[in-house]
């Protein structure tokens, strides 16, 4: 490691005790095994939050470069960006991987061998994909990340979780090999695929252009962004509960990671304003479609599946703000991956948890696949009662719900906070309309949920219960608050090497 | 000259694939081994010092592939089970 202001051990341990436990995971069983997967979990989590402080400690982005074997150099970014991504992979992972953890002791169905290995090789791969600093490791990354999520949404066994994963391959296979012609373009016009050295090397160059945008095409099918997202409902509503949390709330943040570093932060000159408005439209598209689906879906997951598609729809809108020079732009975005990511995984942590007492849990999370009549939802009934059978996992769905509608005190009105201050400086109103447009969806969709919840059972309702893992959900859903009450720890963050646009 | 070989052996092993996998993926996996295949041909002939680093970006998609075809036998094994996504899990 070279050139380095921030500890070449503490990148290595972030990236690689996870996939260290992961290895380790691969032959036990039983509780062996658990006990390795506690222990790589806490010691992954605090050299990732470690690895955030000293980040955030930086007043710019420090780069650095890993020498392998054979001469062989990946240069790293050390910036606000990728301390945002590792910061949510690092609460998440604990919170999800806490939570398999505690419905493995009370008896829950026998996990699948390989869940462990791959979950804790995800983990691995988003930090390390945060972490690097060329396009080519984040496409190899990327690749990893795709095949791992497909092969766990698989996991919960049956016929339509594989038809799920395979539907998910396939769209990772096409996205993947968009993305590979792209980089092969932009390596055959720049002669390098260092994101720093982009912008010079790409600057007369016009079948580069081509390759950055046939790369965004790849980016936006992984994310995905509407329409482009035909995978993700099915994906995210059939893989097993310690998976969902991590697919909707993490994963899906990986391409926009790639994404922001691409045309932010390596070649901001190349982004013309069409393009961005281009991206914008693109987003503020998502935000209604996700909205109206949500509106429309049977089953909790379902709902949840289709409130991320509108969500990220919401992350795209701020790429005409930061292209046209507004930092609160990106501020906002950042804070709204973090904010998002931890609402969304608390959101089916709790949701889990509420199926379990319902009357049939499966067609709950699942739903019956038949559109209802809007306003009318057979399946969301079944969840009367919630509030006096489930009350901590209730008060954890409250929580992370107050945060995707952007309601005070939560990192979600933070969020929404900064884009709407990025959009009103520079009189962009339509972007302040779509924001607006989808907090009113966003609290439509999530209303309906929460006054089932608190309806009255026809049925003698069962006994108050909840256990470790009502616990774990809430605590997760109360970081979006620490996240509201205390924003200044995300605002911070953002502006550790932040894009200077030209405008 | 290595690179320009695994890259015929991808287009081939794509061509091989069109014809033994009729169903589900089977329309795309061929083309994505040929796409890859292609592009590593192409990058061992005409930039023989990056023909390298392209291979190992194209041999990611055999993972995939494997993967892909694993889901599909998987699949095939329970064919006469319902088909919907939406069906309730076991």
């Amino acid at each position: 490691m070279t050139g380095a202001t921030i500890p070449g051990t503490l990148l290595f341990a972030a990236v690689a005790l996870p996939a260290l436990g992961a290895a380790a995971s691969w032959p036990l069983r039983g509780r062996v095994r658990s006990a390795v997967v506690a222990a790589t979990i806490l010691a992954s989590a605090a050299a990732a939050l470690r690895l955030v402080v000293t980040i955030a400690r930086h007043p710019d982005a420090a780069t650095l470069e890993l020498t392998g074997p054979a001469g062989l150099t990946v240069p790293l970014v050390a910036d606000g960006l990728a301390a945002a991504l590792i910061l949510l992979v690092a609460l998440v992972g604990t919170a999800v991987g806490v939570h398999a953890l505690l419905e493995d002791r009370a008896g829950s169905p026998r996990r699948h061998p390989g869940h462990w290995p791959l979950s804790l090789l995800l983990w691995s791969g988003l930090t390390a994909l945060a972490l690097v600093g060329d396009l080519l490791s984040a496409y190899l990354l990327l690749e990893l990340i795709g095949l791992c999520g497909a092969l766990l949404v698989t996991f919960r066994g049956g016929r339509a979780p594989l038809l799920a994963g395979a539907r998910y391959l396939v769209a990772e296979l096409v996205a993947s090999l968009t993305m590979l012609f792209g980089v092969a373009l932009v390596w055959w016009q720049a002669g390098t695929v260092v994101y720093s050295e982009l912008a010079a090397a790409l600057a007369d160059a016009p079948l580069g252009w081509v390759g950055l945008a046939v790369i965004t095409v790849g980016l936006l099918v992984k994310m995905p962004l509407a329409p482009l997202h035909i995978w993700l409902p099915a994906a995210h509503t059939q893989a097993p509960s310690a998976v969902s949390p991590f697919l909707s709330g993490v994963m899906v943040k990986a391409a926009v990671l790639v994404l922001a570093r691409l045309w932010f932060l390596s070649t901001p000159d190349l982004l013309t304003e069409d393009a961005a408005r281009l991206l914008g439209g693109m987003g503020a598209l998502a935000v209604v479609w996700g909205g109206l689906t949500a509106l429309r879906s049977t089953g909790l997951k379902r709902l949840v599946a289709a409130s991320t598609v509108s969500q990220l729809g919401l992350l795209l809108l701020s790429v005409p703000l930061v292209a046209a020079g507004a930092l609160q732009g990106w501020t906002g975005a950042l804070v709204l991956v973090v904010s998002h990511g931890v609402a969304k995984a608390a959101m089916l942590l709790a949701i889990t948890c509420m199926a379990e007492s319902a009357a049939d849990a499966e067609v709950v999370l699942v739903g019956d696949g038949r559109p209802p009549p809007m306003g009318h939802d057979p399946q969301l009934h079944r969840l009367s009662g919630s509030a006096t059978r489930r009350p901590v996992a209730l008060l954890a769905f409250g929580i992370a719900a107050l945060s995707l509608v952007g309601l005070p005190p939560t990192g979600g009105f933070i969020a929404k906070w900064y884009l709407l201050l990025g959009a009103v400086a520079l009189e962009r109103w339509w972007v302040v309309a779509v924001i607006l447009l989808g907090t009113l969806l966003t609290a439509a969709y999530l209303t309906r949920f929460l006054l089932q919840a608190f309806a009255t059972p026809e049925e003698d309702p069962p006994a108050r219960a909840w256990d470790g893992r009502d616990v774990v959900a809430l605590l997760l859903a109360t970081s979006t608050l620490v996240f509201g009450l205390l924003p200044r720890l995300l605002v911070d963050l953002a502006q550790v090497g932040a894009p200077v646009m030209v405008s | 000259m290595v690179a320009a070989s695994i890259g015929g052996a991808l287009f081939l092993l794509g061509l091989l694939l069109t014809f033994r996998t009729p169903v589900l993926i089977g329309r795309l996996l061929p083309l994505a081994a040929m796409a890859a295949g292609s592009l590593v041909l192409v990058a061992g002939v005409a930039s023989p010092e990056r023909a390298g680093t392209v291979t190992v970006m194209a041999l990611t998609v055999v993972p995939m592939l494997l993967a892909a075809r694993w889901l599909e036998v998987r699949l095939d094994r329970d064919r006469d089970a319902p088909t919907s996504l939406d069906e309730q899990p076991r």
